[in-house]
């Protein structure tokens, strides 16, 4: 199990992330720009919510820049609590988006940034448009939650023992 | 997840001071007052310093003279700082481990005794502690490798009850792995469930060895004749012993590492105690001078028993929180490199933003979208319908940058005026942004002036009468009041619900807040105009003579005026069976309502929409969202006939059918097959197609039940002339219903029309004497993906110009009389929409030069 997270160490200027999944390994340039041409920008400040959980917002998001936190209610009083941090590079929202349930987690931004978000709109326009772009994008997310899943059940046998 | 500091280094650095002062004391007791010493050493500071582990790691971490001694060759900044040798760092474990098994037989021998012996082991240590410091970087020397306190420490000390901020190492150096100082709460964890596996075999031989080591110490029989070799021997054994009972309870039992390791911390710990409490009592009772009583054995040995089990308790529960946590830390998507990213970020780093309040949400605009897609694109709760500015779905409150927006159309200003926004508030499906502004979502917390009198209030009027609540129906209402501030006004409803966004009733079929968000004015908007609703009200009849309408229910109402606003419903073309469930149009509320409850009850998953025109698409393109597979009739050979021409229905046929619409062109259906609920329906070519539910958008015819009477002139609707007075005097009619005199029959059933009618016939009604002049609409589809704007005559006759693009799925054409542009089709083209159909409603005259400029494909003006 990767545990760096857990000692993320102010002199480490570079801080490998374990065991990233990566979205869209094999895209081109050009598949990346058309993609992002159909997304939205969102700038935030240090402090905004995000993403409010409970959210019924069905988007793919791009960090571009920026560090957030994924926030869980804890206990009684639902105090939110941090479960984990992530920055610029990172993909959020593939529940959501693919099941267009409200949000689970809340995320809020701990420094400035930006994002970009890929509506469920938005994806059905590029569906059209460039439908082997988005059989790329749909077959991706499904291995990203399946490799998730297969996750889950060795971490479920971890946490058993 | 670092310790926060609360006590002032400098604090720090004094206490520790103090501690190597004292650690000297020690040590010059040792050579001087021997006897006294040892008691104070190994019967006070050494039991209780597991206490001090157990609870407050961090204190000891801090505070420890060997730490401190390790640390001054970087305080002072003369350390060599090496990173220390791999290899060596795989086995500092093992040196810490060996040094302390040699040290606790060596008690037994030497130490607990031998007072100059135990001083030069402790200045011994001292010294290789200041040798680590000297030679390696942070505390890898020393505290966080050889020290052999580190396992137990670690080991008692994985669950602090307070944590202590790790002074020493600032800045932190990242010396160690899943380092005991940075982070206490979980080093222990993170240790056990690290990747290499030799961290978690070190600490669990540790764990299993502890008790052996501690029992061999206490309980083991030793005499001074043994010899040395063979009181390791023993000693070796009571800690495989203890190891082995580790590797039984792992196997038989499947403990986590993290609960048995645990567990074997909660033994040791309580057998530490159980023979340490005495030593602890006897040594102060000697120091004193005094006898204490016995039972102050337990008063040590309970307390400590009761405390492992809670400690116990809060360490398995860490391990859940902590297995979530490195999951979920574990689990993050990334992209494979940020220059996309990057160079996506460059592109648009001088495209104006868009502050939305209340939460100061900052959107990036892009050039040729407007703020309706914006705002949709990113999820606000915004309504629309026309996305033209007509159907007033979509204001926003402009806070700060109205200046700098484009000027409002005809339609817009014509919006915002029914809406009754004077300023500060602007349609979003018409705004495209081109610097930063502010808005909020709420138009209404913008304030607005009163209105002025356009015409004098005529006193005769006491009532006037609506009939319709659509949107012709509502307009003339409000106007009536805007100029009326007397009189009564009743808005007589057949339907159920106040006025609703009709344009986007096909939301309605795929949307999850049934009509929520479609009604247009809330109640208060009538009650502040006091407008007298009567919905789910029925007119039954019209005395123009003794100006009553009587409604089913047996009212009557007397009116001064009537407004005619009854609109127009779907238009059904004879098919054979009709009526079956699973038959439907789509005209009203209700309509979509009911379709999209049928499809839940029915489980439906084949639809056949017949028609191809702006509903039919619509709402096939609806039905795509929840899932279903859409055929779509269409009884010409092309799509859209009264928007496009074949060239852009070719283009607009590619997109549908992409998106999984079946297109079939010159069918009608014959009939309906099935005997209770439709299975299939026949065309006319006999050919059969499998369906659940059939939606019939053949266009509309007026509605005229109530008004088919000898007093007013009719024929596809009720006749008016220019000022939308009927022939009778005080009747006015507009909307759908109206047919303007001469007009050829012509229903436009276009809301813009409605608004503009419902407006005119409420002034003429009070005594005005506006004229209603037709002009071309815009119109489009309400197909996500599909930009297009259609207006005018955009099919031309024989002497016009025509001006076409075409590229692959993008199409712009402009039909041109005596200079002037008539009609236009953009499809895929928003960025001219605005300035066209302004060039189309003024009917500005184009100079030769503009005229040479568009059909040279320099259309930049346009934008």
């Amino acid at each position: 199990m990767d545990t760096t997270n857990f000692f993320i160490y102010p002199s480490d200027s570079q801080h490998e992330d374990g065991e990233a999944i990566i979205f869209l390994e094999r895209a081109t340039d050009d598949d990346w720009q058309q993609l992002l041409d159909y997304t939205s920008t969102l700038r935030f400040a240090q402090g905004d919510m995000v993403i409010q959980q409970g959210d019924k917002d069905d988007s793919l998001a791009f960090v571009a820049s920026g560090e957030l936190e994924v926030l869980i209610p804890k206990g009684r009083s639902k105090k939110l609590e941090r479960l984990t941090t992530f920055s610029a590079g990172t993909v959020i929202g593939e529940q959501s988006f693919l099941d267009r349930k409200p949000r689970s987690t809340s995320i809020r931004a701990i420094s400035d940034g930006e994002l970009y978000r890929l509506s469920r709109d938005a994806f059905t326009v590029l569906s059209a448009k460039n439908p082997n772009l988005a059989m790329q994008v749909a077959m991706d997310l499904g291995r990203i939650l399946s490799i998730r899943l297969r996750k889950t059940t060795q971490f479920l046998s971890t946490a058993k023992r | 997840m670092q310790v926060k500091p609360v006590i002032p280094r400098l604090a720090w650095q004094i206490l520790r001071l103090i501690s190597i002062a004292a650690f000297g004391i020690v040590v010059w007791g040792l050579l001087h007052k021997p006897e006294f010493t040892l008691i104070i050493f190994w019967g006070i500071l050494v039991p209780t310093l597991p206490l001090v582990f157990w609870l407050l790691p961090g204190l000891w971490r801090n505070l420890c003279p060997l730490a401190a001694s390790n640390q001054i060759p970087r305080l002072l900044k003369f350390s060599l700082a090496r990173e220390l040798p791999i290899k060596v760092k795989r086995f500092a474990s093992v040196i810490g481990l060996l040094l302390l098994f040699t040290a606790i037989p060596l008690r037994k021998v030497y130490l607990n005794h031998e007072a100059d012996i135990l001083a030069f082991a402790l200045l011994g240590m001292i010294s290789f502690a200041f040798l680590g410091g000297l030679l390696f970087k942070g505390k890898s020397g020393w505290c966080g490798s050889f020290c052999p306190l580190l396992p137990v420490q670690r080991l008692y000390g994985q669950t602090p009850i307070a944590t202590v901020n790790n002074s020493h190492c600032s800045p932190c150096v990242g010396c160690t792995k899943n380092c005991f100082d940075f982070n206490p709460q979980v080093a222990y964890l993170a240790d056990l469930y690290d990747d290499d596996p030799i961290l978690a075999g070190d600490r669990k031989f540790f764990a299993g060895m502890m008790p052996g080591l501690l029992l061999a110490y206490f309980y083991m029989p030793y005499s001074a004749d043994m010899p040395v070799y063979q009181l390791y021997f023993q000693f070796g054994i009571y800690c495989i012993v203890g190891i082995g009972a580790y590797q039984v309870i792992e196997t038989l039992f499947k403990f986590s590492p993290q609960k048995n390791t645990a567990l074997f911390a909660l033994i040791s710990i309580n057998i530490f105690y159980w023979y340490a409490a005495p030593i602890i009592i006897n040594s102060s009772e000697q120091i004193a001078h005094l006898t204490l009583p016995s039972y102050l054995v337990w008063l040590i040995r309970i307390p400590v028993l009761i405390f492992s089990f809670f400690w116990f308790w809060k360490t398995l529960v860490k391990e859940k929180l902590f297995l979530s946590q490195a999951f979920v830390s574990s689990e993050q998507t990334k992209v494979a490199s940020m220059k996309h990213l990057t160079r996506h970020a460059a592109k648009q780093t001088d495209n104006p933003t868009i502050t939305v309040e209340p939460n100061s949400e900052k959107l990036v605009a892009k050039p040729n979208s407007t703020l309706l897609d914006l705002l949709e694109a990113n999820g606000h709760p915004i309504n629309s319908g026309c996305r033209m500015g007509a159907c007033g779905a979509d204001p926003v409150a402009i806070i700060d940058g109205e200046d700098s927006l484009p000027e409002k159309s005809g339609e817009e200003l014509a919006t915002l005026e029914r809406l009754g926004f004077k300023s500060g508030v602007r349609m979003a499906c018409c705004v495209k942004v081109a610097s930063n502004i502010t808005i909020n979502l709420d138009p209404d917390s913008v304030e607005q002036e009163e209105d002025e009198l356009l015409v004098e209030e005529d006193k005769s009027i006491q009532s006037v009468v609506i009939i319709g609540n659509g949107i012709a129906g509502v307009t003339a209402a409000d106007f009536i009041r805007r100029h009326h501030k007397n009189c009564q006004v009743h808005l007589i409803g057949n339907e159920k619900y106040p006025l609703y966004n009709r344009m986007a009733i096909s939301k309605l079929i795929y949307g999850r807040t049934a009509l929520q968000g479609l009604i247009l004015m809330p109640d208060e908007w009538y009650k502040k105009r006091e407008i007298q609703q009567w919905l789910n009200t029925r007119v039954q009849d019209i005395d123009a003579i003794k100006r009553i309408v009587y409604l089913a229910t047996g009212e009557t109402l007397n009116y001064d005026r009537l407004i005619i606003t009854t609109g127009s419903e779907a238009r059904i073309p004879a098919i054979g069976n009709w009526g079956v469930k699973g038959c439907f149009a789509l005209r009203t509320a209700e309509d979509g309502m009911s379709i999209r409850t049928f499809i839940q009850d029915y489980q439906c998953k084949r639809v056949i929409v017949a028609g191809g025109g702006l509903l039919g698409l619509e709402a096939a393109f609806a039905f795509t969202q929840v899932g279903m597979r859409v055929t779509v009739l269409e009884r010409s050979n092309q799509l859209l006939k009264r928007q496009l021409d074949q060239q852009s229905a070719n283009i607009l046929h590619t997109y549908l059918a992409a998106l999984g619409i079946t297109i079939i062109y010159q069918a009608e259906v014959e009939e309906v097959l099935g005997a209770n609920e439709i299975e299939a329906v026949r065309l006319k070519t006999g050919e059969k197609i499998l369906a659940n539910l059939l939606l019939v958008a053949a266009g509309i015819v007026t509605n005229q039940k109530i008004t088919k009477d000898k007093y007013l002139n009719a024929n596809k609707g009720i006749i008016v002339n220019h000022y939308l007075q009927t022939s009778q005097q005080h009747i006015y009619a507009a909307g759908d219903i109206a047919e303007l005199e001469n007009s050829g029959g012509q229903i436009k059933g276009l809301w813009p029309v409605a608004v503009e009618q419902g407006r005119i016939a409420a002034i003429n009604a009070l005594g005005g004497a506006q004229k209603y002049i037709d002009k071309p609409v815009a119109t489009g589809l309400k197909v996500v993906g599909v930009e297009l704007t259609s207006m005018g005559d955009f099919i031309g006759e024989e002497n016009d110009t025509c001006i076409v693009f075409k590229t692959k799925d993008k199409y712009r054409k402009l039909v041109i009389r005596d200079n002037i542009i008539i009609g236009c089709i953009l499809l895929g083209h928003a960025e001219f929409s605005g300035k066209i159909t302004q060039l189309i409603n003024q009917k500005t005259t184009l100079s030769a030069q503009e005229l040479q400029q568009l059909k040279s494909d320099d259309w930049q003006h346009l934008k």
